[in-house]
């Protein structure tokens, strides 16, 4: 198991864990970071593997194990260079209110959730694919033996979809 | 559309992400993009576990050099090959194979109009980007903002920047952030631009950039370096051992400015490129951070740095120092270089019963320039508490502590350090080392084994380090005296 081989041989455990999740961890990377110079996309991607090296004694294995805490990792490290490069576009000396970091409370993360489910096999599953795990429309399509247009019609609407659930119930906008 | 409303996916947690983890993950296809991250990855690894490792005060060493060494704010991977890839005032290009240096030549930098001067900077390759910097200064430029618009915006409407790379005509990819800082009465903004090509071309070309309101495109081309040979010409030299330490110096307003360039022997630049591919740390010259490199005037004082003082070039580094011209001849000081071989051995340690130690007939190892001796091991079994670090784990491990030193040979080479694998189950390591003037490096290394019978492990000692003894010291003449 590669959270046990991590552990105890941190330094073959990260490799392999490379070796499994780096096409992965890039599609996540890549997808958030669409515009940015492939070098930037390259250490945001290191800086991941190093992070899951670094917290291999606090992954937990009912969360997810490794697979999920690399996706939330991948994620977070991406939004977190893309909002630096945003910031650092601006100049310093203007005077700029910080956004205030948004904390998701435990009732949001239910009503995510739940608006996924409202929508409905494949729906959901392509979404999240497609928007948090950064597969290609073609991948997609083929692992659900689906056209690519189709997929890409019904991630619009359920994008479409999920934003009006989740507006209805306050989260979003 | 996609991105905005996806935005809210940035929330979902591990548990939602798992259920919807997808049934075949993507491979990544970019394999030279994956060594490279493979690479940094592996290095950073390295990095943590060294400093872990070798308690704080080889810790303290290691970054205290790899701070002097990539002096900048830049990924230390970024700076050392500035560092040793040496081109002033042009740059350096490295591939994929790092097999090649090419300069970016800027034929006309400096343009002004209506009170603004644009001045293109420091530009240089690498991978398939070019990078530069322009800088804005003058009474033209808007001081103030205009309500409801950021100078930001302001800049970007009235300096659209485009480029041509021979092709087409590129938009102008504002990247690594902008800076605005009062100079005086002058206002200066600089900008750091990145002009993208896909990744596989060629960047070898002639490339016009172009600012909105300027008469003339500012022209520059990418090509072979030839300065590289000149590399002794830059200022005053040091070279032994086949590496060679460059130094300059200018006279500033707050200060001199001192730029420092190394050309490495193809034995310094294996260590670099170990060090780069975690195989190794590279230790400065008897773990003496505080001494390994300096500046001192002609008094032989060391000088204080201004501003922190280090800065990152493209192509080098240089150094702002308090003084004036009264300090000069400098002396620029840098301590040997570390080299790395490839020599291996195996070793048996054996291991004591439950509670003893071993201080007699332990292993001891010849290596090239330097001996390995082991000297004492203990054990002690451990029993796992339930809340262990390891919560997941049941069996019962062994704490094994070894010590051992590095005694460098006589000679030129004085091996300092070296890796340990272990070649059993660990589920830990930690250490502490130290060095003594007179024995060389001493290591102590506890290990978490899982419990064993066995009356011996194999550890291979790999990667031996060594300093190349010698130092550096440039004299920096005044500047135009020479």
């Amino acid at each position: 198991m590669l959270l046990e081989l991590l552990r105890k041989k941190p330094d073959k455990g990260i490799r392999a864990v490379m070796e499994a999740y780096m096409g992965l961890c890039w599609a996540i990377v890549r997808a958030r970071l669409t515009g940015f110079p492939q070098e930037d996309i390259e250490e945001c991607v290191s800086d991941v593997f190093l992070e899951v090296y670094r917290s291999r004694g606090k992954i937990e294995l009912e969360k997810g194990g490794i697979q999920a805490f690399l996706a939330v990792v991948a994620r977070r490290r991406a939004i977190d260079r893309y909002h630096a490069a945003k910031k650092a576009e601006t100049f310093p000396l203007e005077e700029e209110p910080a956004e205030p970091e948004r904390q998701l409370a435990l009732e949001d993360r239910n009503a995510l959730r739940d608006a996924l489910h409202a929508l409905g096999e494949p729906d959901g599953k392509i979404l999240v694919w497609k928007y948090y795990y950064g597969l290609a429309t073609k991948e997609i399509a083929a692992a659900l033996g689906m056209k690519e247009n189709t997929i890409d019609q019904r991630a619009r609407r359920g994008l479409q979809k999920l934003r009006a659930k989740l507006e209805e119930g306050g989260f979003y906008g | 559309m996609g991105k905005d409303y996806a935005d809210f996916l940035d929330d979902l947690p591990e548990e939602e992400l798992l259920e919807y983890f997808p049934e075949k993950l993507p491979a990544m296809e970019d394999r030279l993009a994956a060594k490279r991250i493979e690479k940094n990855v592996l290095r950073g690894v390295q990095v943590e576990e060294k400093c872990r490792w070798n308690g704080k005060r080889i810790a303290a060493a290691v970054c205290c050099f790899l701070l002097i060494g990539a002096v900048g704010h830049e990924p230390i991977l970024a700076a050392f090959q500035r560092v040793f890839h040496v081109l002033p005032g042009v740059g350096v290009y490295i591939n994929d194979n790092e097999e090649e240096i090419l300069e970016v030549r800027l034929l006309n930098p400096v343009q002004e109009k209506d009170g603004v001067r644009a001045e293109l900077k420091d530009f240089y390759c690498k991978g398939a980007a070019i990078y530069g910097l322009v800088s804005f200064t003058g009474d033209g430029l808007p001081y103030e903002t205009e309500k409801g618009r950021s100078l930001s915006e302001m800049m970007k409407e009235r300096f659209p920047m485009t480029w041509f790379d021979g092709e087409k005509e590129r938009s102008f990819v504002p990247s690594r952030g902008g800076s605005l800082s009062e100079n005086g009465k002058t206002l200066e903004i600089h900008h750091t631009i990145l002009l993208s090509r896909e990744r596989g071309t060629d960047p070898r070309g002639r490339y016009e950039f172009r600012i909105e309101g300027f008469d003339e495109p500012f022209v520059f081309e990418v090509v072979d370096s030839k300065t590289l040979k000149n590399l002794e010409k830059l200022g005053y030299s040091v070279t032994k051992n086949e590496t060679t330490v460059s130094a300059r110096a200018f006279l500033r307003e707050e200060g001199i400015e001192v730029e420092c360039y190394v050309i490495p022997s193809e034995e310094v630049r294996k260590a670099e490129e170990a060090w780069r591919g975690f195989y190794t740390a590279l230790y400065p010259y008897k773990l003496d951070a505080e001494n390994y490199f300096y500046i001192q005037n002609a008094d032989g004082k060391k000088m204080e740095y201004i501003d922190g003082g280090r800065k990152r070039l493209l192509n080098g580094y240089s150094y702002m120092v308090k003084g004036t011209a009264e300090d000069f001849p400098l002396t620029l000081h840098r301590s040997p270089f570390t080299g790395i071989d490839s020599e291996t051995h195996t070793v048996s340690l054996p291991l004591p019963a439950d509670g003893e130690i071993l201080t007699e007939n332990l292993p001891r190892t010849e290596f090239r320039y330097g001996t390995v001796e082991f000297l004492s091991v203990e054990r002690d079994d451990v029993v796992w508490e339930a809340d262990n670090e390891y919560s997941d784990r049941t069996e019962d491990a062994a704490k094994v502590t070894y010590t051992y030193r590095v005694m460098p040979k006589e000679g030129l080479r004085q091996m300092y350090g070296v890796g340990v694998e272990i070649d059993a189950e660990t589920f830990s390591r930690s250490g502490e080392g130290g060095w003594s003037e007179e024995a060389g490096a001493e290591e102590t290394e506890t290990i978490l084994l899982k419990r064993t019978d066995a009356e011996s492990i194999q550890l291979t000692l790999e990667n031996p380090s060594y300093w190349i003894e010698g130092d550096y010291d440039i004299i920096i003449k005044k500047p135009g005296k020479e």
